[in-house]
């Protein structure tokens, strides 16, 4: 019992990490590229998830993902299920609100990497893919590295958004952060601090593998 | 031959900087560029490389357009068959000095490979990653890695900028000597006249944007007639080998690089060019 709910944000985590990392690598990509007019609306759209109270992107989530929705019907109709109140559900809002804790430092990881690089790759005629797997993100190691612990430690910690469209459901949607609620709301103190530990060590850890590994994102945002 | 007809034109702070160039080549030379800052030397090499597009013009080499405006023909970097060694000499540095001259080529030869990092003695950092090597071992590194594509052209961007006279020297006698071996064209850009005047058949002089000056360089005479001439002296200095050489009654003296390896010894007979 102790450690479903630790278990379960795990696994969102890691879902949202894998997904993200494949999202944002073309993403970020353009964004360090490009010079285009839709280049700051979408930089502030993606950035909106670190200003915004959780219970905002929530609310609006909960909305879209109802079954009175437009979403929610086509979701229903098509996949048979429900993106309120469900493990899938909280997935697509863990991207949404994670998003921009991978596309930040991926952005900085490609603006990092010299364009005489990516000239004498074209001149030696490689395609896009074997350019990104055997010369950008290998050298921009330490940016993905923070990209990929941010988004991973940004989910474990998630509350605001799981309440709001996850609610309370065990093996569902009752993650660490909703359980450690849960405990306190039935005055049941000492389990929330077990699980609220667990969570701290998690978070140290994980910052831990960041500081230890250089992280460039975190050099390169102090500058 | 290549043929260069070409204009482009850049907007800058307060003013407008315009190129026009109408130059042609013979293939198989060394080309040098010189002139002073912003006259458009870089530009030009990365033009002819397809990193940059003109306004307008052609560019054709050996009968085939890799730009036409006209036509709309712009064949892109990759298919242009040219070894580029930048300013910053762009090596992987996620790769060993060996990973990055086969990562270079389309077709792997490790044959090729082997002989450039004998050629250009690197054997002792085949393994190393560039980040550890200083600017002058990067920038032979770099030279292998152009030449390991087996290019048609080689295009140097003033490489030899951060290199003391010493070890510009020694890379001017690899150029040579990898010219001499794998007979490409090159287009070598540099502020250093001394350099070009060395290696080069040709050289072209760019101000503004414009060619303000093409001539053969004197030590290299374009219509070169070849002689066998003896060897009669070597004097060897630290930096320098002069080999002095005897023909028809006249002397003449030839200056390399003392580390370039030349086993020529008093007494043969060597064909140099005269005339």
């Amino acid at each position: 019992m102790l450690w479903n709910p630790i278990l379960l944000s795990l696994k969102l985590a890691l879902i949202t990490t894998i997904i993200l990392f494949a999202i944002s690598i073309p993403l970020s990509y353009w964004l360090s590229k490009s010079s285009s007019k839709l280049k700051p609306i979408l930089e502030a759209i993606i950035a909106l998830p670190l200003v915004l109270p959780p219970t905002v992107l929530g609310f609006y989530l909960l909305l879209a993902f109802s079954p009175q929705s437009s979403l929610g019907t086509w979701v229903h109709s098509w996949f048979g299920m429900d993106l309120l109140f469900s493990f899938p559900g909280l997935v697509i809002g863990s991207c949404l609100y994670s998003l921009p804790f991978m596309v930040q430092p991926l952005q900085s990881g490609f603006l990092s990497i010299p364009k005489s690089l990516m000239e004498a790759a074209r001149l030696m005629d490689k395609d896009f893919f074997t350019v990104l797997f055997r010369v950008l993100l290998p050298n921009m190691k330490s940016a993905v590295l923070s990209g990929l612990i941010l988004t991973f430690a940004h989910t474990m910690g998630e509350f605001g958004v799981v309440l709001m469209i996850g609610g309370n459901i065990p093996n569902q949607t009752k993650v660490a952060s909703i359980a450690i609620y849960d405990e306190v709301e039935s005055l049941n103190y000492a389990l929330a601090n077990q699980y609220a530990m667990i969570l701290v060590a998690l978070s140290f850890v994980t910052l831990l593998v960041v500081y230890t590994f250089n992280g460039g994102y975190f050099k390169q945002q102090s500058r | 031959m290549i043929k260069l007809d070409i204009e482009k034109s850049f907007k800058g702070t307060s003013s407008l900087w315009e190129m026009a160039l109408s130059c042609n080549w013979d293939l198989g030379r060394i080309i040098g560029i010189s002139g002073p800052s912003g006259a458009g030397k870089s530009t030009l090499l990365r033009i002819i490389a397809g990193l940059e597009q003109p306004d307008q013009g052609h560019i054709m080499i050996d009968n085939q357009v890799w730009y036409d405006s006209t036509s709309s023909i712009n064949t892109p970097a990759g298919k242009r068959n040219i070894g580029f060694v930048f300013q910053d000499y762009a090596l992987f540095p996620n790769m060993t000095v060996q990973q990055n001259l086969l990562f270079a080529q389309k077709v792997k030869d490790i044959r090729l490979v082997n002989e450039l990092i004998e050629v250009m003695e690197m054997e002792a950092w085949r393994d190393i990653k560039p980040q550890l090597l200083s600017g002058g071992q990067q920038q032979r590194v770099a030279l292998a890695r152009a030449i390991a594509m087996k290019p048609d052209l080689l295009l140097l961007d003033e490489p030899f900028s951060a290199l003391d006279p010493a070890l510009r020297d020694r890379l001017l006698g690899y150029l040579k000597m990898l010219h001499q071996k794998y007979r490409m064209t090159i287009f070598l850009v540099s502020h250093d006249l001394d350099s070009l005047t060395k290696v080069s058949d040709q050289l072209l002089f760019l101000d503004n944007g414009k060619v303000t000056s093409q001539q053969n360089s004197p030590f290299t005479p374009i219509k070169t007639k070849r002689c066998l001439a003896k060897l009669i002296k070597i004097n060897a200095s630290e930096d320098h080998s002069a080999f002095v050489f005897e023909f028809e009654g006249e002397r003449i003296e030839l200056k390399l690089p003392a580390n370039l390896p030349i086993k020529w010894q008093i007494g043969d007979n060597i064909e140099l060019p005269y005339g």
